[in-house]
């Protein structure tokens, strides 16, 4: 019997749930000697910006124990770039395009969303709000659930297509932001972002990133990265995208199983780039070798 | 980055200490000996989580079949590199990046290696000596002792072989880029790689001697294919409204040295 991997996030109907998570997949093209960009469930670009970014200064990576820690800078072409230069690349791969997008204030915000929602290439947009809001005093809007909840509205307001609330997990409870964004109209909910941390070369006990701070992923955020998800589920009626060190089949199907509809390959994509598309093969037969015949079979299957 | 890019199962053929703390390892891997051009790398990994992202190393030598790399045991990756022999395997995703550019007009090449910086000068020589052979070649070598001198008998055959120790252990007493300050040519072509400070030194004679140089850089980075940006190095700001960074992997990791110290 044929298995259906298909699932959806509101309108958008996705092949299958195996996405690629922003930051970790370039804008696609770097990935197309090792994946079929078309048959993954989706695919997330780099976050946008209304303005091009330089980012960070060096050095902006260090491998952490079974993860690694960033502070890139959000470095990105800007919106303009975006859409006269990858987006009819991005036409050309058939594959289905999620745009993430980043700001320093509302309007910010508003004015990316309002220039996405004529690209029909992109599917549905992910809003990163881990980012500062300058225009108050840079406190993060994924931190407070008023400000999570003002992005959101404000967003909603400027498209028809698919709005994805991706979550900072450097909060104290990250139900209460997820509520915020759900009464706002998300259509969903993608988590989580990478969890603030450090590393510290013992030898000159200086940082070892140049912005002292960063981004912490891979399979040492995993287990947290699959609480939140299920804790999410539990207190939502939104579709969830999965994130979070997922690096394997067995990964992918402890966050359906907990609860998400979808979920993003973050920094597996770096060591193993054709990893997306085994996944996509591999949760096919894993389905057939139990005798189901859809995914939806499995999510939020989890007995406690 | 327009050329083909495989990841393959490469089985080792060979993993030898050379020097202290200096590994050599030979890989069967085909689909990237059969591409490769000289200063291109390649990301390796092992399996497992931890390590878990894969380390970037330059070619020291292609065949039709089989690369060769050089590397230093410092942590937790090539520590266990040290510890495997043929015929087990590594994931190999490569050839990455932009290699060496060997002037086709210029009379004379000069390959100015460092330390570990040596490694992809052995491919770069062999290139030269194979698609110019009439073209002269010096090869310079620098280290902080001779054991750093790095495959001094390959190089010897494929021109004229100079060498300098900090400790004074072989040839000069005193810094590589002395050697190359006391050529005394017109016309000639450039490529470094080794220590920062060195190629820095290495550009800056070359730019006193209007001589083209490119240099060979390294960097922390997690993919080797210009999706993480975490290889970004500041260039030399030339105009308004240009990018600030240059990425290692991806416009690198061989450079014009006027692109990024002027």
């Amino acid at each position: 019997m044929a298995i259906n991997l298909t699932v959806a996030i509101g309108d958008w109907q996705l092949k299958n749930p195996i996405m690629t998570a922003s930051g970790t997949f370039g804008y696609g093209e770097e990935f197309s000697p090792f994946v079929k960009l078309s048959e993954l469930g989706g695919i997330v670009v780099k976050g946008i910006s209304l303005q091009p970014r330089d980012g960070n200064p060096p050095p902006r990576v260090v491998e952490t124990a079974c993860g690694m820690l960033n502070a890139i800078g959000l470095e990105n072409v800007g919106l303009a770039a975006f859409i006269d230069q990858k987006i009819p690349m991005l036409a050309k791969t058939k594959a289905d395009v999620v745009v993430n997008i980043l700001g320093d204030s509302i309007e910010e915000y508003e004015e990316i969303t309002a220039a996405l929602d004529n690209e029909d290439v992109v599917k549905a947009i992910e809003v990163n709000i881990s980012c500062p809001n300058v225009k108050k005093g840079g406190v993060a809007f994924g931190t407070n659930a008023d400000m999570a909840a003002k992005v959101t509205d404000a967003v909603r307001r400027k498209t028809g297509k698919p709005i994805i609330i991706k979550l900072s997990p450097n909060v104290t409870d990250i139900v209460e932001i997820a509520k915020a964004v759900e009464g706002e109209g998300a259509t969903a909910i993608s988590l989580i972002n990478t969890l603030l941390g450090m590393a510290i070369d013992i030898e000159t006990r200086r940082p070892k990133l140049a912005n002292i701070v960063g981004g912490l992923s891979g399979p040492a955020i995993k287990p947290l990265a699959l609480r939140m998800v299920y804790q999410v589920a539990s207190a939502t009626n939104l579709p969830i995208i999965g994130i979070g060190g997922i690096s394997s089949l067995e990964d992918v199907l402890e966050f359906i199983i907990a609860g998400a509809t979808a979920i993003q390959i973050g920094t597996a994509n770096f060591v193993n780039p054709a990893l997306s598309g085994e996944l996509v093969r591999g949760l096919e037969n894993y389905l057939q070798n139990k005798g189901l015949t859809s995914v939806k079979q499995l999510a939020g299957s989890i007995i406690t | 980055m327009n050329l083909p890019q495989v990841i393959e199962q490469a089985t080792l053929l060979a993993n030898e200490m050379i020097a202290p703390e200096i590994h050599r390892m030979e890989l069967h891997a085909p689909g990237i000996s059969g591409v490769a051009q000289p200063g291109q790398f390649v990301m390796l990994g092992l399996s497992g989580l931890d390590p878990l992202l894969r380390r970037p190393f330059s070619i020291h030598q292609c065949t039709d079949n089989s690369i060769t790399l050089l590397y230093k045991v410092v942590g937790k990756g090539t520590t266990a590199m040290a510890q495997m022999g043929a015929p087990q395997q590594v994931s190999l995703l490569g050839p990455l990046g932009n290699g060496f550019q060997p002037a086709l007009e210029a009379t004379h090449h000069c390959l100015v290696g460092g330390g570990l910086g040596i490694a992809p000068m052995l491919f770069l020589a062999n290139h030269i000596r194979k698609s110019q052979p009439n073209a002269g070649v010096t090869i310079l070598l620098g280290g902080r002792n001779k054991q750093e001198l790095l495959a001094q008998e390959e190089f010897a055959p494929l021109g004229n072989l100079q060498v300098a120790t900090d400790d004074g252990s072989a040839g000069l007493h005193g810094f590589v880029s002395e050697l190359l300050e006391n050529i005394d040519r017109k016309d000639m072509h450039v490529y470094t790689c080794g220590p920062l400070p060195m190629m820095k030194v290495v550009a800056e004679i070359c730019r006193k001697k209007s001589w083209l140089c490119q240099v060979s850089l390294e960097s922390h980075m997690a993919c080797g294919m210009g999706a993480c940006l975490g290889c970004a190095v500041e260039k030399a700001e030339l105009r308004p409204n240009e990018k600030k960074y240059v990425h290692v992997c991806k416009d690198g990791p061989v450079f014009n040295a006027s692109l990024l110290w002027l």
